[in-house]
């Protein structure tokens, strides 16, 4: 195995082998072990346990049209319908060509852009609640901060359900529910901490507006 | 203010965490004195096997400029191999996606980036590294640079066991670590992963139909294999972009609290491994209480500065936390221990966005990149940690008229040299790339849009990530180009491998000396006076090194906002 040629790269028999001639066997090995064995046996496992999941959770519709994928959020901007966080990052999320990961982010903790675009969100908020139900928005609100900015990921579907609470009023100006029916869907589709103890209570708004379509008189959803 | 309610569920976890970590220590402390495992028929022959394959004798132990030989080529080789692989890796298979084939200047941060266990990521995981690439050339990086850490804390043990200028079989400790630790880990996390929900497919990509129209491409793969090595072997490069702020990587506050426990668990248990190793279980507690002291002072602090941004203006309700960058699916304060966690085991695994934390929560990850080890990288943040007492102990020794002595070992001009250069590796890494990218026309316009406290600080945060094998990036800066390429890997380097030869030759030139006993003139480090000043050692140690450029960046922020 270890050739005798002189000193480099391979030494004498009963010596040490030289570096490279242990190191190439074993990185070989090791490559096919991480990049092929690891991922493809616990591919096989989770398409065993949890075939779901394990491919993403595709979201279908009746039709059997996949339109999403459980915690991937959505651009929605009907005010009949519940909204999201604001995100930077469009529905081309995925195909974007960004030249260097962490380009779209949230504005810093001290920049005004922070504060001028929390103020734009605070503001198409209130002229849609204004609209509706006439009450000094700026004033009287306390308009709960992840309804007015953007997550981490820029996928983020969820919301705490103050933050779902809050657009109601606006909800049933626009889609004419009763704002009582349209708590009760809130409330029905909190997600509550595991055990008591683990995790926020959220409310997934993809989801929960996909509960509210058929409620919505026809042709004002989406869109 | 952070919302109490959480504060039940913080503290369990940590629990958790603290009943894991001395089990990992025991476990990895058992695998390197060579005692047997629980499938130790199959696993034994596996590794005769590699051995053979090898041409290893895995019954000679190497002197230490063998033992960082071995090491340094075994990485230097797998660095080339992914150098190499995402340079061509558009014309080769398993790239649904298109990804282009990367330039030089990117392969070369990628590949150090991930063999030097700091994963910071250049490129957009999405659309510019192929599934293939993905798996053989980062993935092997993933598991090759967290055993070459764990490797280096059995060498120092040795350093201190042994007499014969011997340090153990570089190639025997690096395949025990995969075979015994990391592997079985790694799986055990992966099924965990699997279990509470996250994608694991060889589908590279699904489309979509989205209610508000258009369609979508959604990149899948195997994620949570990747999330269980990426955390377990303080990796943290993300599948994705967005990392663990992903819901694919990490949809529920369970697979947060996995993730969690992935990151501590050897971290923290290598201090205790190390003590037994040197056969003194109780010379683990003054090094454990002065990690967990740092740790949870750090933590404190960082909810605290968490808990709201009175910038905004009050009509926004910040009674859930300060949720800017953070995702809603995680309470504030679980969203803030992973983060923290990541960060100060030099995971630097992110899922918040780290721009937008409060000026002072940005300082205390900052300061724990600055320290390393509270209680940093696997093995290397304990390496660290040992360097620190090292100097520590010599220091501590001139001051109260007592010989420097540790574990029975003489601490003389040889371990100190080496300990300070490590030491000091550290600000050259960090300070002089800053001062650079401060000064070179065109690079600070390009890279952060000109000077404020904000962009300086991003700045500082880039290079003290690479320099502390971290791997967390705070944006917004355009960092891809081929100053930032270059400079960063030169930097990811300096930042591995000066401290890691240091701490070999630290073990070499301890394992020449007879031990010593213990007279009336040895320092005890077995006390709670050692602990207090070995925690006293590293911040004050650490402030003078780095405060003034804290001031440059957060604290102006604090002072004069942007």
């Amino acid at each position: 195995m270890a050739g005798s040629s002189a000193d480099r790269p391979r030494e004498g028999a009963d010596r040490p082998p030289s570096a490279l001639r242990a190191s190439l066997p074993l990185l070989l090995v090791l490559g096919l072990l991480a990049g092929f064995v690891y991922p493809t046996g616990i591919t096989g496992f989770a398409h065993l346990v949890t075939p779901g999941t394990a491919s993403g959770s595709l979201l279908k519709d009746p039709n059997g049209t996949p339109y999403g994928l459980a915690g991937l959020g959505e651009n929605i901007t009907n005010p009949a319908m519940f909204w999201l966080r604001p995100s930077l990052i469009d529905d081309q999320a995925f195909e974007s060509n960004g030249t260097g990961a962490g380009d779209e982010v949230p504005p810093g903790p001290t920049d005004p852009a922070l504060v001028n675009e929390t103020d734009a969100a605070l503001a198409s908020y209130c002229n849609e609640t204004v609209g509706a139900i006439s009450i000094d928005c700026f004033a009287n609100l306390s308009v709960p901060i992840d309804l007015l900015t953007p997550s981490a990921s820029g996928l983020d579907p969820d919301l705490t359900p103050a933050a779902a609470l809050v657009q109601i009023p606006r909800v049933a100006f626009y889609s004419g529910l009763s704002e009582e029916f349209l708590r009760d869907l809130v409330n029905e589709r909190t997600v509550t901490p595991a055990l008591g103890l683990f995790g926020p209570a959220y409310v997934n708004i993809v989801e929960l507006d996909v509960a509210l379509l058929p409620y919505l008189p026809a042709g004002t959803g989406y869109g | 203010m952070i919302p109490t309610g959480t504060l039940p569920e913080l503290i369990l976890t940590l629990l958790v965490a603290a009943a894991i970590a001395p089990l990992m220590g025991q476990y990895v402390a058992n695998v390197y004195s060579g005692g047997s495992s629980f499938w130790e028929p199959v696993v034994g022959r596996i590794e005769a096997a590699a051995y053979w394959v090898m041409g290893v004798d895995p019954g000679r132990p190497m002197t230490w400029k063998e033992y960082l030989r071995a090491l340094l080529i075994t990485d230097g080789l797998a660095m080339a191999f992914v150098f190499v692989l995402v340079q061509v890796q558009a014309g080769l298979p398993g790239n649904a996606l298109g990804a282009p084939n990367m330039s030089w200047d990117l392969a070369l941060h990628t590949a150090t980036a991930f063999g030097t266990n700091t994963d910071y990521q250049h490129y957009v995981p999405e659309t510019q590294i192929s599934q293939f690439a993905s798996l053989y050339g980062l993935e092997l990086l993933m598991f090759t640079s967290p055993a070459t850490g764990l490797c280096v804390v059995a060498a120092l043990a040795r350093g201190f066991t042994r007499r014969d200028g011997r340090i153990g079989n570089y190639y025997v400790d690096f395949v025990r670590t995969l075979t015994r630790i990391l592997v079985p880990l790694t799986v055990l996390g992966a099924i965990a992963f699997v279990l509470l929900g996250v994608p694991e497919t060889l589908t590279q990509a699904v489309h979509i139909l989205p209610l508000t129209g258009g369609k979508e491409v959604v990149p899948l793969g195997p994620v949570a294999s990747w999330d269980s090595i990426e955390f377990l072997g303080t990796n943290g490069g993300g599948f994705y972009a967005a990392n663990a702020a992903s819901p694919f990587q990490n949809p529920s506050a369970a697979t947060n609290f996995v993730a969690i426990l992935l990151m501590t668990a050897l971290t923290f248990g290598t201090p205790i491994a190390f003590a037994r190793l040197v056969r003194r279980p109780g010379e683990a507690l003054p090094l454990v209480a002065t990690v967990v002291t740092l740790f949870l002072v750090g933590l404190v602090l960082f909810l605290a500065f968490e808990g709201s941004n009175p910038f905004l203006p009050a009509t926004v309700n910040q009674s859930s936390g300060y949720l800017v960058g953070a995702e809603s699916r995680f309470s504030i304060t679980e969203s803030a221990l992973f983060q923290f966690t990541s960060v100060y085991t030099n995971t630097g695994a992110t899922n918040m966005a780290l721009g937008s934390l409060t000026p002072m929560a940005q300082s205390v990850l900052l300061f724990g990149m600055f320290m390393q080890s509270t209680p940093g990288g696997v093995g290397t943040g304990f390496g660290t940690l040992l360097i620190n007492v090292v100097l520590a102990v010599f220091m501590g020794g001139l001051m109260v008229g007592r010989s420097p002595e540790y574990l029975g070992k003489k601490i003389g001009m040889a371990q100190v040299k080496w300990a300070a250069g490590a030491i000091l590796s550290h600000p050259f890494a960090i300070l002089i790339p800053t001062a650079v990218a401060m000064t070179v026309p065109g690079v600070l316009t390009s890279a952060i849009g000109g000077y404020t406290p904000h962009g300086f600080t991003v700045l500082l945060y880039e290079f003290t990530s690479e320099a502390a094998n971290n791997g967390s990036g705070m944006g917004p800066i355009n960092d891809g180009t081929m100053f930032f390429n270059v400079v960063g890997a030169l930097v990811m380097l300096v930042g591995r491998y000066v401290p890691l030869a240091a701490m070999v030759a630290i073990a070499g030139s301890l394992s020449t000396q007879a031990p010593h006993r213990p007279g009336s003139g040895t320092l005890k480090t077995r006390s709670l006076t050692f602990w207090f000043f070995l925690t006293a050692f590293i911040v004050v140690v650490t402030g003078l090194l780095f405060l003034p450029v804290l001031a440059l960046g957060p604290f102006s922020q604090i002072v004069g906002g942007l």
